[in-house]
């Protein structure tokens, strides 16, 4: 089965590494990380994925115009690797602006973005980033999205912009249904990563809910490995149709609808 | 693609979505609903559903009922104890501040068919594992050779880190400690009591989950003391398998982080 990673890091931490139990409670503890491309391809190699998502984790420790620049440089070691992009306020960094913006992405391969509010002290909400938002709306282009400072965020971004594809990442191991059942229900474009979806018979309760489109295969790598959501997709034991969709097709699927 | 991964465990999971050639022992569970968190999947009977669709043949377990609620205290684990005898083995919870209701009722680890030792949760319960109140219940751990599954947590935690831990192995030899989730945060002092002591194991449970963890283990401490949990029915057993199958372990180790060494602890 083909297996292609929604989303996964490299580059070394600043701390090594600030993990997700739950939203914004944090554990910190020394994980095996993939300084460059080579080193996350061999895991890779190792557990039979094909291909991934990835970002320079210097990107959420340092700042984000670094992080992407990084991110290209690894992406473009390897085929199997897809850069994402950070994203700021175009009114103080003129360079995210949707007219400057996407032509770079094109040139650069990059089909998704991703957003770290709190943490780069701006908000994702109409104010500040309406303009670069409805253009991400018209152009399908997702954005990841973690619940890191907050599910509120996530809420307050997805009421304003409905049509936004949102792919929510990184929220930790206790269960979030009851965070993101009301989501994928109210809004058609949200996924969720399968990487932090651990609690018992998650998938299959998810999937009986909500259909087996809405779910992207991640490893969230490094702060979680690629073995226990590869196992848990397995161990769900739900007929290779929707198996297949959520290891790789939904993702191939979403980046297809990309227009740019 | 192709794994590079050569482990025919791995391979057999894959093709049948559990292990087929040994099942699996879970050495720290619990049961029944929570706060914080919608589960699909919590009593008894539904855990035994889970259990059998992922080759889980028994789970050591300490309810949340019993952890959080003094009433009924150790009822919900005795009746699953006794309506599948084989598929779950008991913890007796103590409950620190109502030390004496427990030492009341201790006897019932001897005498009730199930019972394997004790859960300790101090960060729960606000209450440090070298106070006063849980000398009495680690004596009797002592004396009848009881495994103690412990809440251990880093980041500063003032209830049970590493150092706990070790004041109490430093005094008592003969039960045995699983450092529940082996202390997150602090995993380096966890494996440093874990190798100070021969009656103290390292558990999965939780930790499992983030890259490297489970090499870094079985390189510090080796396979023989580590043991599989999963804290069921908050996760599905089959994620912590996933992190045991895919690390770069042999799979002998695997079969004892995943059966053989809480099959040998459960002995008394
Ligand atoms: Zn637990």
């Amino acid at each position: 089965m083909k297996f292609i990673d929604c989303s996964a890091g490299v580059g070394l931490g600043v701390v090594n590494s600030e993990i997700i139990n739950h939203e914004n409670y944090y554990v910190y503890e020394k994980c095996r990380q993939a300084e460059f491309a080579e080193e996350l391809l061999a895991e890779m190699d190792f557990c039979g994925v094909d291909e991934a998502f990835i970002y320079h984790r210097s990107m959420y420790g340092s700042c984000v115009q670094f992080g992407n620049e990084m991110t290209s440089k690894e992406a473009a070691k390897s085929d199997r690797l897809h850069p994402t992009w950070g994203i700021l306020p175009p009114i103080t960094e003129n360079e995210f602006a949707p007219e400057v913006l996407f032509p770079q992405m094109k040139e650069n391969g990059v089909k998704a973005l991703r957003a770290f509010p709190l943490k780069n002290r701006f908000f994702l909400d109409r104010i500040t980033m309406g303009d670069l938002l409805d253009a991400m709306c018209e152009k399908n282009i997702p954005l990841f999205l973690s619940p890191q400072d907050g599910w509120e965020l996530i809420f307050n971004t997805l009421k304003e912009f409905p049509n936004l594809t949102v792919i929510i990442t990184n929220y930790g191991l206790w269960g979030s249904d009851r965070f993101f059942y009301p989501l994928v229900n109210a809004y058609k474009n949200v996924y969720i990563d399968t990487s932090d979806y651990q609690v018992i018979n998650g998938i299959v309760d998810f999937t009986s809910k909500f259909g087996d489109e809405r779910l992207v295969f991640g490893s969230n790598f490094p702060m979680d490995n690629h073995g226990g959501p590869i196992a848990t997709l397995y161990g769900s034991k739900l007929k290779p149709e929707s198996l297949e969709k959520i290891a790789s097709g939904n993702i191939t699927r979403i980046m297809s609808e990309v227009k740019l | 693609m192709n794994m590079t991964n050569p482990s025919a465990l791995a391979k057999e999971f894959i093709e049948n979505g559990m292990l087929k050639s040994f099942k699996v022992i879970d050495a720290h569970t619990h049961m029944g609903r929570m706060d914080g968190t919608y589960v699909s999947k919590a009593n008894a009977d539904e855990m035994v559903e889970m259990m059998d669709k992922t080759g889980i043949e028994c789970c050591y377990c300490s309810p949340h009922s019993a952890l959080h609620d003094t009433t009924i205290m150790n009822g919900e684990l005795e009746e699953a104890m006794k309506k599948y005898p084989d598929r779950f083995k008991g913890y007796y919870l103590f409950n620190p501040n109502y030390h004496e209701r427990y030492l009341l009722h201790m006897d019932d680890i001897l005498n009730i068919e199930g019972y394997i030792g004790m859960k300790f949760l101090p960060t729960y319960h606000r209450y440090p594992l070298d106070g006063a109140n849980y000398a009495e219940a680690f004596e009797f751990a002592d004396k009848y050779g009881l495994v103690i599954l412990m809440h251990t947590w880093g980041n500063n935690d003032p209830h049970n880190a590493p150092r706990h831990v070790d004041m109490v192995a430093s005094k008592y030899k003969n039960l045995k400690v699983i450092m529940g989730h082996s202390a997150p945060g602090e995993l380096d002092n966890s494996i440093e009591v874990v190798n100070k002591y021969d009656n103290v194991y390292l558990d999965l449970c939780d930790i499992h989950r983030h890259s490297g963890i489970v090499d870094k283990m079985v390189e510090k401490v080796g396979a023989d003391k580590i043991v599989y949990g999963t804290d069921a029915p908050w996760y599905d057993f089959a994620y912590g398998i996933g992190s045991v199958l895919f690390s770069h372990i042999s799979d002998d180790d695997k079969y004892k982080i995943l059966r053989g060494n809480a099959e040998k602890l459960a002995k008394r």
